[in-house]
């Protein structure tokens, strides 16, 4: 049964999406252009983008945005991943590696051939990260560095010193490795000013999701998984930062003026775990029904800084951490860096590697962002993300939130049920209590 | 008496209810074989791996996605089943993402009394990973310490750090009886013993582990045919060691966590106990997350046991949606196939589709029967 659709609330088109938009193309324009332009470039997981960022002239070639980025181009996706299985490799591997791979056995990307870093660095935030780009630097037959981060349980414990000290020292040894392979001097300043830049972008992406608490929603969650990309990859710059800042105030002021981001917003859900690159349009159909998605721990934590608490109920709760430098002070030199960058990682790893870190968020993220329901996938393309999803369905559905959880891969196009999934969000939606408000 | 090993792994809870009402001492389950054992024996108390039941169950499903491997499936649905109501806590080592899973999703929902979870290093060649794992390990210690309300002493460790050293050198004794043509212990009969050794006291298990010494090398061969290897993931199941062996194959060498890569190396003394048993764990046969760095040393090492159990080809078997060792091995049958060694790759689930595994090395042994001819 359809309703006529009654708009509640204004709406408008975000002044600064062209802005997210060109930001991303400058840099795949750069990183396909790097020779010619004199750059350094390396590649390896997204966050690691930080980690060579003390070489004049660097840029990094992430490889899950790149995975999401060509999981939207269906003929040359389908290519790659069966380039991959090809070689042996089994089809429920992570879904952003498959693609990666299958990009550099075929030589092909969306925009020309495959861009060639001259080293790989890494660091283990999932099991396939530990292996992915071990695999990738044979592959492309340049040097690769590799650097892990201590898991513990439970996960929001801080760190002992000796743990941050262990990372610390990896990084350390992980410039002299730098330096020696790729021939060029770190700049310690430059490295400080990237990695302070880095946690304000976070700082600044956190305040931005924070204000999707306001009803109306200011942003829905389809146009955040572009606003989010500069805060996970692509340069860390000036230009980065004063995007954020513009669309911080943006935001600030869509909430002031009730300025919705659907606008006959009846109901509000949270989507956990990544989206179907593909199919993005599938937040598109709960607007339908006047259901906001408001984003979602995957959207939150990746690219925003957070602090994660217990509250005087007992009740998970999550606020915007305090920028680094306000916590630690400058950096003044390589060790401090290096310390600095060690604890930011501690931080940010746990929400990937850790399942009770995750269930926790999620609880917050509902009860803060005061969600009618919450929406998880289980994502055949990543087990990282995976983890734990089962247990933060159970802990919603214990502090009283309905869910809908599907299957699907986030880059695989091939494991998209469409037909199914549908069905599911339409029964989802029915049974929050909502009809559709238009065709 | 070479029985008494499968016997025990069967009625391992059996076992372990009667060595507490026996010894009057506690029980810990452990999931993964990075967990240093040591530590937990010298606080007196017995380490047994829990292990799945490879039954089809339908209680996990709640709490772990369907698409993690069967192992950790299968291991908390046991867990939630009751299984091992005995036991007195849980620990672990850190080893891969979906056993982590595992024991959150056991310590949630399941009552566990003592709960430790350790991170082992993944990076085990890095400089400084001992020095790291030591910390960590004095840290289990405390933990330990302070949980049980019991000091482990330097003569505590020493004492275990000999009970699991003989254990592992009886092992690689017995294992030795394989690389005769043909060997005088089935890779069936290995593979119960190792099963064992992981859910029994290790002292009691070396006594047995002796007396089958006496009796293996005063036997005739028990069988011969192909000389293979098995390389891959959890595979507790000896049904499926016996299900190759009964197809004129003999399995002579593995690469396997229920294998050789539990008790390969042993721990050499230091007066620092603890440095001792790190250096241990950072440098016996890696599983693949342990093998991250640019060089694979997995590699070598199967490749020299290939040579050294004169294998003539090798079995590539995993868990489904394994990760880890969906990583590894393509790589290792490529590397395999540069020095002409065949190799096979079969997928295993919680319940083992026996007939159709049957087959298909069957296929393989002709294979490599054509090749010999």
């Amino acid at each position: 049964m359809v309703q006529e659709a009654k708009k509640l609330y204004k709406t408008k088109p975000l002044e600064n999406w062209g802005w997210a938009k060109e930001l991303r193309k400058k840099y795949y324009e750069r990183v396909m252009k790097a020779k010619e332009l004199g750059l350094v470039l390396s590649s390896g997981s997204a966050h690691s983008r930080i980690l060579g960022a003390g070489l004049e002239n660097h840029i990094h070639f992430g490889g899950e945005p790149y995975g999401a980025s060509l999981a939207q181009f269906p003929e040359l996706a389908t290519e790659c991943v069966e380039a991959t299985e090809t070689l042996g490799f089994a089809r429920d591997m992570c879904a952003y590696m498959r693609l990666y791979w299958g990009s550099v056995a075929l030589n092909k990307s969306p925009w020309g051939e495959f861009p060639k870093p001259e080293f790989v660095i890494q660091s283990q935030i999932c099991d396939s990260h530990s292996k992915w780009h071990q695999h990738s630097s044979e592959m492309l037959g340049v040097p690769f560095y590799t650097t892990e981060v201590p898991q513990f349980y439970p996960a929001m414990r801080p760190p002992d010193k000796y743990q941050v000290d262990y990372v610390a020292a990896q990084f350390s040894d992980m410039v002299e490795w730098i330096e020696k392979t790729t021939g060029r001097k770190w700049n310690d300043q430059l490295f400080a000013d990237a990695l302070l830049r880095l946690n304000r972008l976070h700082v600044l992406w956190a305040k931005i999701c924070e204000l999707n608490q306001a009803i109306p929603a200011p942003l829905d969650i389809k146009s955040m998984f572009a606003l989010y990309w500069p805060s996970t990859s692509g340069e860390i710059n000036e230009e980065t930062e004063n995007f954020y800042k513009a669309l911080l105030e943006e935001v600030q002021d869509r909430v002031k003026n009730q300025i919705a981001a659907v606008a006959n917003e009846r109901a509000r859900v949270l989507h956990e775990n990544q989206p179907p690159w593909y199919a993005l349009w599938f937040f598109r159909e709960m607007e339908k029904y006047g259901c906001v998605c408001i984003g979602g721990g995957y959207l939150f934590f990746l690219g925003g800084s957070w602090e994660l608490y217990t509250d005087e109920k007992g009740k998970p709760s999550m606020r915007v951490e305090k920028p680094i430098e306000e916590r630690l002070g400058r950096p003044k030199n390589r060790e401090d860096c290096m310390h600095m960058l060690s604890v930011l990682h501690f931080g940010r790893y746990r929400m990937i590697t850790s399942s009770d870190a995750k269930r926790a968020a999620a609880v917050a993220i509902a009860r803060g962002w005061k969600v009618d329901g919450a929406i998880l996938m289980q994502n055949r393309g990543c087990e990282g993300l995976s983890l734990g999803i089962s247990e933060t369905r159970v802990a919603l559905i214990n502090e009283g939130f309905p869910t809908m959880a599907y299957e699907a891969n986030m880059a695989d196009r091939r494991e998209w049920d469409e037909a199914q999934v549908r069905d599911r969000l339409e029964a989802f939606m029915e049974s929050l209590g909502l009809k559709r408000l238009e065709p | 008496m070479l029985e008494q090993f499968r016997e025990i792994s069967q009625n391992r809870h059996e076992y372990a209810l009667d060595w507490k009402k026996r010894t009057g001492r506690k029980v810990f389950g452990y999931m993964c074989t990075y967990l240093p054992e040591e530590l937990v024996y010298a606080a007196g108390v017995l380490p047994v791996r829990v292990l799945g039941s490879h039954e089809p169950q339908d209680v996990s499903e709640r709490h772990i996605y369907a698409m993690f491997c069967p192992f950790c499936r299968d291991v908390l649905a046991q867990g939630l089943k009751g299984k091992y109501n005995y036991i007195d806590g849980l620990v672990m080592g850190h080893a891969c993402m979906h056993i982590k899973q595992a024991y959150d999703s056991w310590v949630t929902h399941i009552p566990t009394g003592y709960q430790y979870y350790m991170f082992m290093p993944q990076i085990v060649t890095h400089p400084k990973a001992k020095a790291y794992l030591t910390e960590e390990l004095k840290k289990f210690k405390a933990d330990l310490e302070k949980g049980l309300g019991k000091t482990i002493t330097d003569k505590d460790l020493d004492q275990s750090i000999e009970v699991f050293n003989t254990n592992r050198r009886l092992l690689r004794q017995i294992y030795d009886l394989r690389k005769q043509d043909p060997p005088l212990v089935t890779g069936t009969e290995c593979m119960d013993m190792v099963v064992s050794s992981q859910v029994m006291d290790k002292a009691e298990h070396n006594k047995l582990l002796e007396q089958a010494l006496v009796e293996l090398k005063n036997r005739k061969p028990p069988k011969s045919g192909k000389r293979l290897m098995i390389v891959g993931g959890e595979c507790d199941d000896s049904g499926v060691a016996a299900m190759v062996e009964s197809v004129n194959a003999v399995v002579v060498a593995d690469d396997l966590c229920v294998g050789s890569r539990y008790f390969w190396n042993e721990v050499i003394p230091e007066k620092d106990r603890l440095a001792a048993i790190a250096a241990r764990y950072l440098d016996r046969p890696p599983c693949p997350l342990k093998d991250v760095t640019a060089h694979r040393y997995r590699l070598d090492h199967i490749l020299n046991m290939v040579k050294e159990f004169k294998a003539e080809g090798v079995l590539l078997i995993m868990q489904k949606f394994c990760d880890p060792h969906e990583f590894d091995i393509p790589v290792i049958a490529s590397f395999l196939k540069e020095h002409g060694i065949p190799s096979y790759f079969m997928e295993l689930d919680i319940t083992i589709p026996e007939g159709p595994l049957r087959t298909r090395t069957e296929a393989f042994v002709e294979m490599l029967e054509l090749e010999t001819v």
